[in-house]
C-alpha cells in the first residue's frame, strides 16, 4: 500500500498543481474572457518566488504572498488594454503576452537563467503544502461562485449585453476576472516554483497553456468540480494509456476533438445540466398527469 | 417615481439618419406607446436610452439627472429596465438564476466581502432567492423555477425576460415588442401584468406592432417613421392622422 502511494505521490502532487491552474483558468472562461494568460501569471509567479526565495533569503510565505500581489496587478494591467477585445482576438493577445513574459525570462539570463532554467530551488513544498492550497482555493471558488459576482461572470459570459443592461459593469468584473486569475495562476505558479526545484521558461510555454485549457474544456466552466475533474483526467490519462505512450498527443488531441464536438460543457458541467433537464422534465410530467390541482410534488 | 425625457435625440449610422430629432416623454404610472413601420428606429431610440448606442445629438434625462452618456450599467442603477424584442435569456441558467441575476443592482454586500466569502455575503444570496421566488409566484412561474431558460415555450420566456426586468425595481421599463408571435389571449395576459406594473407606478414604454394592444393601454402614443417622429397623441388621434396611414399603408405623397 505505501508502495502505491510513494508511487503516485509525484503524479498526485501534479494534479494538484494541476487544479490550481485550471482554476485560473476556469476564472476567466467563466465571466466571458476568453484569456490565456494564465501561463504567463504562472510563468511570473514561477520566476518571482524562486528568485526571491534562493538569491534573496525571501521567506518563503512572504515569496508567495508578493506572488499573488504580482499576478494581481499582472491581471489588473493586462485587462486594460484588452477590455476592448472579445473572444479569439482576447486569445491572441493573451497568448503574445505569454510570448512576451517567456522570452523576457528567456533573455534576462543574469536573473532567470535563461535556456539552461533556474535551478536548485529549494524543496519547501510538500504534497500537504499544495492539498491545503487547493483545498483554500476549492474554498474561494464555491464562495465566488455562490456570490453576486459568480452571478454576474455567468451573466456575463452567456449574453454580455443582457447582463450591462442589468447594470453588470463589463470593463469592472472582466478585470476582477483578470486579476483572480492572475493571483491564481501567480500563486500556484510560485508554488511550483518551490516544489520542482528548477524551473525553465519552456514549462510555462504553449505546452502549458493548452493543458490549462484542456482541463477547462474537460471538466467545465461554469461548475467547482469541473476543473478537478479535468484535471484528474488530464493527470491519470496518460498513466492508464501507457501501452499507446508514443501516440499519447494524437490521443489527447482526439479526445479533445470528441469531447468539444459531443460534450462542449464539459464532463461535469454536462452531467449537470443533463441531470437538471431530466429533473424539469419528471417534474412536468408528473404536473400534466395531476392536474391543475396538484403542485406535481 | 421620475419621467424619461428624451430632447431632439438623433442617431447618425455613418450616411444614414436612422433616428432625427426625435422628442418623447415616458410619465411614471402610464404606459406609452411607440408604434411605427420596420426599419422606423424604434429599437434604435431603446438602445439609445439604455446607453448601448452613443447619441450623435441630442439629450436623455431620467427625473432630474441626465443619462446621455451613462453606460448601459449605469442606466440600469438608475432604474431604466428593458426587454428585447429578440428574446435574450441566459440560456444555461435556470428560470431562477435568470430572475435573481435582475436583482444585481441591489446588492449590499460589497466585492470584498464577496471575495472572501463573509457572513454578509453568504446571508445575501439565500436572500435574493427568496425574492427571486416570491416573483415567480407573482407571475405564476414557480413550476418552472428549475428549467434551463433556453427550453422554455416562447410565451414563458417572455415573461421571463419580464420578471427579470421587473426585478431590477425599475422607474422606467421599455418593452420592445413584448408580445410578438403571441396570440390574442397570451397578449391580453400580459397587457394585465402591464397595466398592474403601471399602477404601481412604473412608467412603461411599449414598443409594438400590434395596433389593436397598443389601443388597449397606451393612453399616449407616439409614431415613428424613417427615423422621425411622424405623429403623436391619443391612440384614436394617431390612427386617423393621414401621415401614419401613410406610412403604414402607403399613401399619396
Amino acid at each position: 500500500m505505501m508502495n502505491l502511494i510513494y508511487t503516485y505521490q509525484p503524479l498526485f502532487d501534479y494534479f494538484l498543481l494541476a487544479v490550481g491552474f485550471a482554476y485560473s483558468q476556469q476564472m476567466v472562461l467563466r465571466a466571458g474572457v476568453f484569456s490565456i494568460g494564465s501561463a504567463g501569471f504562472a510563468c511570473i509567479g514561477a520566476y518571482a518566488v524562486g528568485i526571491l526565495v534562493k538569491n534573496q533569503g525571501v521567506h518563503p510565505l512572504l515569496a508567495l504572498l508578493l506572488a499573488v500581489v504580482i499576478g494581481c496587478v499582472g491581471g489588473f494591467l493586462l485587462s486594460i488594454p484588452l477590455a476592448r477585445l472579445r473572444g479569439v482576438f482576447q486569445a491572441i493577445a493573451t497568448l503574445a503576452f505569454v510570448q512576451i513574459v517567456v522570452s523576457l525570462c528567456l533573455y534576462f539570463d543574469d536573473l532567470t537563467g535563461g535556456p539552461q532554467g533556474f535551478n536548485n530551488i529549494p524543496k519547501l513544498v510538500q504534497t500537504w503544502h499544495l492539498l491545503l492550497a487547493v483545498a483554500v482555493t476549492i474554498y474561494f471558488m464555491y464562495v465566488i461562485s455562490r456570490s453576486s459576482i459568480g452571478r454576474a461572470f455567468d451573466a456575463l459570459r452567456q449574453d454580455e449585453t443582457v447582463g450591462a443592461t442589468l447594470g453588470i459593469s463589463i470593463r469592472k468584473y472582466h478585470m476582477i476576472a483578470f486579476v483572480l486569475s492572475g493571483a491564481l495562476a501567480g500563486f500556484f505558479g510560485g508554488m511550483q516554483s518551490l516544489y520542482t526545484y528548477s524551473i525553465e521558461p519552456e514549462m510555462f510555454g504553449f505546452a502549458f497553456l493548452v493543458a490549462a485549457l484542456t482541463y477547462i474544456i474537460l471538466g467545465g466552466r461554469g461548475t467547482v468540480t469541473g476543473p478537478i475533474i479535468g484535471a484528474a483526467i488530464m493527470s491519470v490519462l496518460p498513466e492508464l494509456a501507457r501501452p499507446l505512450a508514443d501516440n499519447r498527443q494524437f490521443f489527447q488531441g482526439a479526445l479533445m476533438m470528441v469531447m468539444v464536438a459531443f460534450m462542449p460543457h464539459g464532463v461535469f458541467d454536462g452531467l449537470v445540466l443533463y441531470l437538471r433537464k431530466r429533473r424539469a422534465a419528471a417534474r412536468d410530467k408528473t404536473f400534466k398527469e395531476g392536474g391543475h390541482g396538484s403542485t406535481g410534488s | 417615481m421620475a419621467a424619461l425625457v428624451l430632447n431632439n435625440v438623433s442617431k447618425r449610422f455613418g450616411g444614414l439618419l436612422a433616428v432625427s430629432d426625435v422628442n418623447l416623454e415616458v410619465p411614471p404610472g402610464r404606459i406609452t406607446g411607440l408604434i411605427g413601420p420596420n426599419g422606423a428606429g424604434k429599437t434604435t431610440v431603446v438602445n439609445m436610452i439604455t446607453g448601448l448606442l452613443k447619441l450623435t445629438t441630442g439629450n436623455i434625462l431620467l427625473g432630474d439627472r441626465d443619462i446621455t452618456t451613462a453606460e448601459a450599467h449605469e442606466v440600469a442603477y438608475a432604474g431604466v429596465s428593458r426587454t428585447f424584442q429578440n428574446i435574450r435569456l441566459l440560456p444555461e441558467a435556470t428560470v431562477l438564476e435568470n430572475v435573481v441575476i435582475g436583482f444585481h443592482v441591489h446588492v449590499k454586500s460589497s466585492l470584498f466581502a464577496q471575495l472572501l466569502g463573509l457572513p454578509s455575503s453568504l446571508r445575501e444570496s439565500p436572500k435574493l432567492f427568496e425574492r427571486g421566488w416570491q416573483l415567480l409566484e407573482r407571475f405564476g412561474m414557480t413550476r418552472f423555477a428549475d428549467h434551463p431558460a433556453g427550453s422554455l415555450a416562447y410565451g414563458h420566456q417572455r415573461r421571463v425576460e419580464m420578471m427579470r426586468a421587473v426585478a431590477t425595481d425599475p422607474q422606467i421599463l421599455l418593452l420592445d415588442e413584448p408580445v410578438a408571435g403571441m396570440n390574442d389571449v397570451e397578449a391580453a395576459e400580459l397587457g394585465t401584468v402591464f397595466n398592474e406594473l403601471a399602477a404601481s407606478g412604473i412608467g412603461l414604454l411599449l414598443i409594438e406592432h400590434n395596433i389593436r394592444f397598443v389601443n388597449q393601454l397606451c393612453q399616449k402614443v407616439y409614431v415613428l417613421d424613417s427615423g422621425a417622429m411622424i405623429a403623436q397623441g391619443t391612440p384614436q388621434e394617431v390612427m386617423h392622422n393621414p401621415a401614419v396611414i401613410a406610412a403604414y399603408l402607403g399613401g399619396k405623397k
